[in-house]
């Protein structure tokens, strides 16, 4: 599975970017990445359902998430405030990812 | 479309709204200086804030009751889930607790209610003793704290990277600002009027943890978030009102990319067009009226701007710098800030390039 995620905004404008596959990733984190996304219900939900109402409100963080495995492929972007409960436990180990890849030296606004 | 649900649920903080003058018109006008356009877009905002009263709030004010809330803090912790309002653990005048997370946010929030009371005569976020609603614990080793337009919710910080956002005051009082902002101005969160949001949020931010420290603005470090920042960023801090751009560069996070002119004013596309990096600008202009005429009266020349009628949802730095300089201009005739304010506000903002 292709991953593409970005963190942005917050209190303190983090810009956090972590693109990978999960073919490249340990196999227990791949593992449970995936049940993560299965079990959020990702590939089901629609923008509509999480699209942000409004430019605020002010501090939350921002997200965009596109996933692609073989012919599914689901692209959103949603909020602190829009973001869907089951899928909170992917943004948490996504975030987990990105910030162990800034610290090897990977710039996370690249 | 607005929808509500319990306790997730947040009511966007910009509602519908339905003119037959378009709103652009009507600001474009108050910018050329039409005192009638002015006046318009502030009966117009007070008879929205009327419209979405409950009908008994509407029915009361008219009887000549006015119902003042009580500025109660409740502070609730999310239990390390995403819920808010998940469980009540210290009400107004209730003791401490041993979770000093919860004692540190309440007395914090205190000490920012004390400051608008006090210092500028405002009860409470909404100026009607509305009740402070805190959220504490709030998600897994969440790195943020965010005001909602109807609470505050804090995370832990990783413990890495950034520590508890509870632990400073500035931060709270940032939040708390944008909900001051948030029933005066209303700016949008995006591109100049953003950063005034975030603008205002940094100066209160600063003018409050000044106060509570006794702190002269020449004693004060003018930084932002350096409370904060976990033991692999120690020593660092998020912004600089004093220089911005200049808070942190590091591999983590990279470099600060506040402007503190014009001249390098940011024009992408990222943190909706800069909310949280061309706030650097006015900040820039707020540090150096402080440091000539003093904290506590620069922050009063400010909050009247904020809440005076010529700042409006869309304003940008140049309505900033209006409203600012006049609400001087009008202190200075009170008696209430120096002679010659005006002009050091005035000169503060050329420093940075505005008006432009």
């Amino acid at each position: 599975m292709r991953i593409d995620f970005e963190c942005s905004g917050g209190y303190a404008n983090i810009n956090l970017v972590y693109h990978a596959k999960t073919d490249d990733l340990p196999t227990e984190i791949a593992k449970e990445f995936l049940h993560l996304v299965e079990s959020s219900g990702f590939f089901d939900l629609q923008q509509s359902d999480v699209k942000p109402t409004d430019a605020g409100p002010p501090d939350v963080f921002f997200y965009h998430l596109s996933l692609q495995e073989g012919d599914r492929w689901k692209s959103l972007s949603f909020n602190d405030v829009t973001a869907p409960g089951p899928l909170r436990p992917v943004l948490e180990i996504l975030q987990k990812l990105a910030w162990e890849q800034v610290r090897k030296g990977n710039h996370y606004n690249d | 479309m607005n929808s509500r649900y319990i306790k997730r649920e947040i009511m966007p903080v910009h509602e519908c709204r339905c003119t037959f003058i378009p709103p652009f018109i009507l600001e474009h006008m108050a910018r050329e200086g039409i005192e009638e356009a002015r006046l318009t877009i502030q009966q117009s905002k007070i008879s929205r804030e009327n419209r979405d009263k409950r009908p008994e709030e509407l029915m009361n004010k008219l009887a000549g009751v006015i119902s003042v809330g009580r500025a109660y803090r409740q502070v609730y912790d999310s239990q390390n889930t995403y819920d808010l309002q998940k469980k009540l653990e210290r009400s107004e005048g209730d003791p401490a607790i041993p979770d000093q997370v919860v004692n540190n946010v309440y007395d914090y929030v205190g000490n920012v209610h004390d400051y608008y009371k006090q210092k500028l005569g405002r009860n409470s976020i909404d100026n009607n003793g509305m009740d402070f609603i805190i959220n504490v614990h709030f998600g897994k080793k969440y790195n943020n704290a965010f005001w909602d337009g109807e609470q505050m919710t804090f995370g832990d910080g990783d413990g890495k990277i950034f520590v508890n956002f509870t632990k400073s005051l500035d931060v709270i009082a940032h939040e708390i600002t944008h909900g001051v902002t948030q029933y005066e101005a209303n700016f949008v969160y995006k591109g100049q009027s953003g950063a005034l949001h975030e603008h205002f949020s940094d100066v209160f931010g600063s003018a409050i943890t000044q106060y509570v420290n006794k702190q002269k603005a020449e004693e004060a470090d003018w930084l932002v978030g350096d409370e904060i920042m976990g033991p692999e960023l120690y020593g660092e801090a998020l912004r600089s009102m004093k220089e911005p751009g200049t808070a942190y560069d590091n591999p983590i996070l990279g470099k600060d990319p506040q402007p503190a002119h014009m001249k390098d004013y940011y024009t992408g596309s990222g943190d909706n067009y800069g909310v949280h990096i061309n706030s650097g600008i006015p900040n820039k202009a707020f540090y150096l009226a402080a440091m000539d005429i003093g904290t506590d009266k620069a922050a009063r020349i400010w909050y009247n701007a904020l809440c005076g009628p010529r700042l409006f949802q869309t304003a940008n730095f140049n309505d900033a710098f209006k409203a600012i300089v006049e609400a001087a201009r009008i202190l200075v005739k009170d008696n209430k800030v120096p002679l010659g304010s005006t002009q050091k506000v005035r000169a503060a903002f050329k420093a940075v390039g505005l008006p432009n």
